[in-house]
Parts: structure tokens; C-alpha cells; sequence
């Protein structure tokens, strides 16, 4: 009567059984877990997808960039003569670069003394003054001029150093001048003879005008000072010359096809338009002025690798590969699908808005083959750039023309509708100023009591001082204060600057090099009575006009169409010309890459086409996520209810056992009793 | 206690063992606990007290009527239990259901 079953009322193994049934329960689970694991796999895909079309968009941001197209190169056919820098917009061409003379400073040496360090005359209090300007006419021999004359440079300040007691040897002489910076550099050179060492200084400044006149008098500049130290250092080109030149200040001679030119300094600029040239020694060689076409070149590679990059993605999401048995993640996926055919389509179709002639990709060799790989042939691309770069800039990025020079095309933006408009100047942009009242009467002495300046340059403030000093000319002392203002380091650090000018009236004006309302200077010191008088502010004002009849918004010299027009974003900068009137036309347009830029932007923006898509997967894993949080739980409570059912059989069943092993002992006994 | 009385608790283990085997149909295992717990007190005070009470003839009659009758409702809860049972070792035995139940609990899986 027994049960024959293994296990049943004794010792059953409980957690192991509700574990195998719990198998049975649980398989909606593993279908949401594989489920799951193929939405994650296809979210994967579109973000390697979304992936490298973010690499298309920055490769096209190269090409929409007009700054790819406008780069230039110098190249000096003979680098050891000259080299070249070139700022984009320089006029291409081939020039002929001739230089006959290279720019140096002057140098001129003193006697030889037999130490550095004994003192040199009594030590009475003299004063050293500096002069610069140009030498001319005369004779020179053996580094002494005779029958020149001197003419002073405005624009260079006098300066002063003071020679005493403390320093009156040759390294005290030395370290003075050096300390007073005051334009020239002073170094002690040893020719080896009994008597060898020479103090020798040099002007800062190359070129014939920055040749030296050292006077030595009293302090007070009357004619005085230690007679010892006169015989050493005193240098009156037109007279006596107690120093030797070494070398004269000259100014560097070239010819630029045949032009004869002259720069104080090696560094020329401004014999070609938007050229530097570095001279470096005496010759003639040639300089190629050229559009930078290797860096457009780069750029369209570095587009059609990226174009290319996009389809192999695509086709690896999308394909079947017999060998290896595997579908691509997003195989069939129509998202994907009307991506590519989308964007074969844009580079097929030829461009409606291009102010050039060209219209097609094909046109600078760009082609796409039957299994849509796109390649370029460099060769027609080259020709292309020589025959026509604006063209080809036009083709592939967005560039506006102006009929009036000084209408500059600046930028746009997305919103920029391609087309002609007109332009309409009302008011030009002003910088904000001050004038002094002060007819300035040269000379004028600077000294430390009328030294400094404090200045609010739109709206930043710095204090400096005037290098001391007396000035033959209004323009040296504009010239100063320029350099003054300009080198504190809270201007610079901001981007501020100013110019200082003198007025036909022979007033100081200080004026912010800023554009615009923001564009405003207030002076204070004790310099301001001596340098400028009472003073006059006036604010700058922002350009006003309308681009296409419409009132734009006027930013400094910039002025933008107005929101919500056609004209939205598209910036011109007017940087003069007349005011209450037509100024022209613009014409915008739009190339390439811009197309394609937005194109992609309508698939990776938070409400394209992928973020679409991605999205529904998201929400479809997080769906998931909860079913099979509720999958979970009711797993957990049926395990709970078996085990506690378990349990409770198990033990029904062992007193079950009992009970019937009871019954069976009695009807046994009945049956032998019955049986007696 | 008297014969009668064995016999009416015989009767009430019979009446129960018949209601155990209702809810072993409807696989309702915490009523045939409940239900096995009662009977199981009654035939604990039927260990106790019976041996002392002679029985009749009629009256063992009965009690062999109504013992035959506990047995052989015990014999059907059985035939109910036993196949489930049974299952449940097959399913230990099976380990096809190991490797799916690896997939499930995301252990090493192995082929």
C-alpha cells in the first residue's frame, strides 16, 4: 500500500524541484531577454550609423568654411634670400623680388678701456641724452662722419640716462643704459688688444632713422657733466664723435618688379597687398603668390573619404554576408535605406542656387559609380581651382558678393535664404573717442609729474605711465601715448587698442579702434593737462540700414538681417562709404556642402529622422524593462507559493503515510481476529 | 469512550479522507493539508483510547466498512499526487532542462 515514489514524505529535494519548474515558468522571460538584447543591437547600429554621419557633417564643415578656399601661399623661390607670409586675399601672381640692401641699426663702439670695472672720471652727476634720427650727406671714414647732418625722428622719443658715482665704470655705464631702456642695447666687446674692452651700443631699431646722437651735459641739461665720461661717450654725427660706427642705420632697398622700395625694418610689408616678406641677405629671386589650393584639395578628400565611410556603414547594416551566415543589424531597415538613396540623390543633383558656373560635383571631378562609391580625380579638380576658384568655392560652400567695395560679405547662417539684396546704409558705424583742447606746442616735457594715465576703453580700465622725456614733436608724444596705452597688459589681454592722432587743429585725439556703441574712451592722470586739456568724449555708434528693404540689426560695422526674414543671419560688414544711401546689392549663395549639411541635420537633430527611430527603440527596450520587472516579480511569488506547497505536501504526505500504515495494522488485526 | 464512539470517529476520518480527495482533484494542497491535519488528530486519539474499546461484530463491520472506505480514497489522492511527482523527478532527471534553465539564470552555458 506503500507509495513507490522516490522521495515523497521523506526527504525531498525541494529547492531543486522548484527550480525545474520555475524552467518551465520562466520562458517568457528568455524571449524579452533576447527581445531586448536585439533592440540594443539595432540602437547600437544607428549609432554607429548617426556616428559617421557626424563625421560627413565635420568633413562638409571644412568645405563650407570660406576660409578653406580664401587661403593663400607665398613661396620664395630662394629661401636663403628672402621668405613670405601671405594673409588670405593677397593678389596672386608671380613677382620679381630684387634686394640690394638689407635693414640694420646703427652701432658705434667706444675707445678701448683696459678694465670693466675701474671708474671712469670723478664721478660728478652727468647726463647721457639719446637722439635718433637720420644721418645725412657728408663723408664717412673709418666709422667717423664728417660735413653730415642729423635730422631728428618724430616719432622716436629722447632718453635719458643718468651716469654717477654709483656707476661710472664701463659694466656700471653698460648696465645704466640697459636699465633706462630707452631704445638701444649696450654690451662690453674684448678685441684682445692691451686695452680691449669697448662699450658698444646699438639701436633697437633698424633702418636709417634710428641712427644715434649721444649728448653729454649737466643734469640739468645745461653743458657740463664729467669731462672723462664726454670724451668717451660723447656722438654728435655733425660734429664730435668720440664714438666709432661699426655699422650704419640703414633701412632695407629692394625692388618689387622693377618698383623700388624702402622698410626700415627686414620685414616688409605692404609692397604686395596682404604679403610679408623676411629679407634675409642681398639678391634677386621670385615669389609665387597662389591660391592654397592644396588645402581645398584636402578638404574635398577628406569629403569624399567621409561620403564613402557613410555608405560602407550603411552597407554592413544592411547586408547579408553569405560567408559568415550574418544579417546586418539593420537589414531592411527603410530609415536606412531612404538615407542613402536620399543622399546619392543630393550629390546627383545639380545645384539651383549657386551664383557660379559651376553646378555639378562631376564638374571638379567628383564622381559616384553603380555601387555608389564616390572618387575623385584630382586632376580635374586642379583645373577646375585654376580656372575659376570662386567657382569652385561657390560650389561647394556658401559665399555672398557685394557690388560695393566697401559692403563686405561676412557670414551667414542656416537660416539664410540664397538670393540678391539690396543694401541700404543710413548710418555708419563710428569709434568712440577723446579730444583734447590743448593745441599741443612742441616741445613738450614728460616728466614724473606729468607721467600718467588711467583709461576706460570700452568699458575696461588700465593705468600706465609716459616714458619720460622730452618730445620735439606733437606726432613723437602721439606716438608714445599710443604705445603706452596699447602695451598695458589689461587692453591687450581684452583686445582693446587705440590710436592716438593728432587733429588738423593740432589736437589730441584718442580713439577706441572698436566699432560700434560699445566703442567708448574716458582718460584721467596727471598727463591729461599737459598732453590733451580739458577733454571731450564722444561715444561710437553701430552701422543702421536695411539688406533687402528690411531693417537689419547694426552690431559695431556690422550690420544682419532681421529675424524671420529672408535675410536672417546673413552678416555684411560696411566699413565705409556713404551714408542715406544704396550701397548695392548682395548676392547669396548657397553650395554644396551646405546642402548636405542640412540634410544631415534633418537625420541626426533631436527631431529627425533617426532620433525617430532611436527614440522608438528606447521606448520599446523600456517597455521591455518593465515587462519583465513584472515578469520577475510573479516568478518570484509562484516560486514562493510552490515551495510553501512543497513544504506543506511533503509533510501531509509523510502523516498521510502514517494514518494509512495505522488503518492497514488495524484491519490486519480484524482480519486475524475474525480468522481465530 | 464506547464503541459507538470509535466507530463516529471513524466515520468523521471517513467523511474527511472523502473531502481530502476532493481537494486533491482540484489540486487545492493547502485545504488536503488542512484537512489531513484534522483527520490526522482523530486517528491520534483512535492510537490512544480505541485498543481499550472491544468491538462488536456489527460494529467492527462498520469500522472495517469505513477503514476499506479511508484506504481506498487514500489510494486515489495518491494516484493524483503520484504522477505529479513522478514529473517533478523526470524534470530532476532531465538535463536538457538544466541547459535551458542556464540560459534563463544566465549561467556558463555550455552545449
Amino acid at each position: 500500500m506503500g507509495i513507490s515514489s522516490p522521495g515523497i514524505g521523506s526527504n525531498l529535494d525541494i529547492n531543486g524541484i522548484v527550480s525545474k519548474l520555475m524552467q518551465a515558468e520562466s520562458q517568457p522571460l528568455t524571449i524579452l531577454q533576447k527581445k531586448e538584447a536585439s533592440y540594443q543591437a539595432q540602437l547600437s547600429a544607428y549609432g554607429t550609423l548617426s556616428g559617421s554621419l557626424s563625421s560627413l557633417q565635420t568633413a562638409l564643415g571644412t568645405l563650407n568654411n570660406l576660409s578653406t578656399f580664401q587661403g593663400v601661399n607665398a613661396t620664395s623661390a630662394d629661401t636663403t634670400i628672402f621668405t613670405a607670409s601671405a594673409a588670405s586675399g593677397a593678389s596672386a601672381g608671380t613677382y620679381n623680388v630684387n634686394i640690394t640692401q638689407l635693414a640694420q641699426a646703427q652701432t658705434i663702439a667706444t675707445a678701448g678701456q683696459s678694465t670693466t670695472t675701474a671708474t671712469i672720471g670723478a664721478g660728478t652727476a652727468t647726463k647721457l641724452t639719446f637722439q635718433f634720427g637720420t644721418i645725412s650727406g657728408g663723408t664717412l671714414s673709418n666709422g667717423t662722419y664728417s660735413g653730415a647732418s642729423f635730422a631728428p625722428d618724430a616719432n622716436q622719443a629722447t632718453g635719458t640716462v643718468t651716469i654717477d658715482n654709483t656707476n661710472n665704470s664701463l659694466q656700471g655705464i653698460r648696465d645704466a643704459i640697459n636699465k633706462a631702456n630707452i631704445g638701444v642695447t649696450a654690451s662690453i666687446v674684448s678685441d684682445g688688444s692691451a686695452t680691449p674692452n669697448h662699450l658698444v651700443i646699438k639701436s633697437n631699431s633698424t633702418g636709417a632713422t634710428s641712427s644715434m646722437k649721444i649728448s653729454v651735459t649737466a643734469p640739468d641739461g645745461t653743458p657740463g657733466g664729467d669731462a672723462t665720461l664726454s670724451s668717451l661717450l660723447a656722438y654728435d654725427p655733425t660734429a664730435t664723435q668720440n664714438m666709432t660706427q661699426s655699422a650704419a642705420g640703414q633701412s632695407a632697398a629692394l625692388t618689387v618688379n622693377g618698383i623700388a622700395i624702402t622698410s626700415a625694418t627686414n620685414k616688409v610689408t605692404g609692397a604686395i597687398d596682404g604679403v610679408t616678406l623676411n629679407l634675409a641677405k642681398a639678391g634677386s629671386s621670385n615669389l609665387t603668390v597662389a591660391a592654397n589650393t592644396a588645402a581645398v584639395t584636402s578638404a574635398v578628400n577628406g569629403f569624399v573619404k567621409a561620403y564613402n565611410d557613410v555608405n560602407t556603414t550603411i552597407r554592413k547594416l544592411t547586408s547579408y554576408d553569405s560567408s559568415t551566415k550574418q544579417a546586418g543589424l539593420l537589414l531592411g531597415d527603410a530609415t536606412v535605406n531612404n538615407i542613402q538613396v536620399q543622399l546619392r540623390k543630393m550629390m546627383a543633383s545639380p545645384l539651383t542656387d549657386s551664383s557660379g558656373s559651376l553646378t555639378t560635383l562631376s564638374q571638379v571631378g567628383i564622381s559616384i559609380d553603380k555601387s555608389g562609391v564616390m572618387s575623385l580625380d584630382s586632376g580635374k579638380l586642379s583645373s577646375a581651382m585654376s580656372n575659376n576658384m570662386k567657382d569652385v568655392t561657390a560650389l561647394f560652400s556658401s559665399i555672398g558678393a557685394s557690388t560695393d567695395s566697401l559692403v563686405k560679405y561676412d557670414s551667414a547662417t542656416s537660416a539664410t535664404t540664397p538670393g540678391d539684396y539690396a543694401v541700404y546704409v543710413s548710418k555708419l558705424a563710428t569709434q568712440g573717442n577723446v579730444t583734447g583742447s590743448n593745441v599741443i606746442a612742441a616741445p613738450i616735457n614728460i616728466n614724473s609729474g606729468n607721467k600718467d594715465l588711467a583709461l576706460t576703453v570700452n568699458g575696461v580700465s588700465a593705468s600706465m605711465s609716459l616714458v619720460e622725456g622730452t618730445y620735439n614733436s606733437a606726432s613723437a608724444l602721439a606716438a608714445q601715448v599710443q604705445s603706452a596705452i596699447n602695451g598695458a597688459s589689461a587692453f591687450s589681454s581684452a583686445g582693446i587698442a587705440v590710436s592716438v592722432t593728432i587733429d588738423a587743429s593740432g589736437k589730441m585725439v584718442v580713439t577706441s579702434n572698436k566699432y560700434g556703441s560699445d566703442s567708448k574712451v574716458s582718460i584721467s592722470g596727471s598727463a591729461v593737462s599737459t598732453i590733451l586739456g580739458t577733454t571731450t568724449a564722444t561715444d561710437g555708434v553701430d552701422v543702421a540700414g536695411t539688406i533687402g528693404g528690411i531693417t537689419a540689426t547694426g552690431s559695431g560695422q556690422f550690420l544682419t538681417g532681421a529675424l524671420g526674414s529672408a535675410t536672417q543671419g546673413l552678416k555684411l560688414q560696411i566699413t565705409g562709404g556713404l551714408e542715406n544711401a544704396s550701397r548695392g546689392t548682395i548676392n547669396f549663395s548657397r553650395g554644396y556642402a551646405h546642402l548636405l549639411n542640412g540634410q544631415i541635420d534633418g537625420y541626426l537633430g533631436s527631431s529627425g529622422l533617426l532620433s525617430g527611430r532611436t527614440d522608438g527603440i528606447k521606448r520599446s527596450i523600456s517597455d521591455i524593462d518593465k515587462q519583465t520587472e513584472a515578469l520577475n516579480n510573479r516568478l518570484a511569488d509562484i516560486e514562493a507559493r510552490y515551495r510553501k506547497q512543497f513544504t506543506a505536501l511533503d509533510v501531509t504526505i509523510s502523516k498521510m503515510n502514517s494514518t494509512s500504515t495505522y488503518l492497514t495494522q488495524q484491519l490486519a488485526q480484524i482480519s486475524s481476529l475474525s480468522s481465530k | 469512550m464506547t464503541g459507538e464512539e470509535v466507530i463516529s470517529i471513524y466515520e468523521k476520518v471517513a467523511v474527511i479522507t472523502h473531502q481530502m480527495l476532493a481537494a486533491a482533484r482540484e489540486y487545492d494542497w493547502e485545504q488536503l493539508a488542512a484537512l489531513e491535519s484534522q483527520c490526522a488528530s482523530h486517528v491520534a486519539t483512535l492510537r490512544r483510547d480505541e485498543s481499550a474499546v472491544p468491538l462488536t461484530g456489527m460494529v467492527r463491520e462498520q469500522k472495517v466498512k469505513f477503514i476499506r472506505q479511508i484506504l481506498a480514497d487514500d489510494r486515489e489522492i495518491r494516484t493524483i499526487t503520484e504522477p505529479w511527482m513522478e514529473q517533478l523527478s523526470m524534470l530532476i532527471k532531465s538535463t536538457g532542462t538544466e541547459r535551458k534553465l542556464a540560459q534563463v539564470y544566465g549561467a556558463n552555458q555550455t552545449g
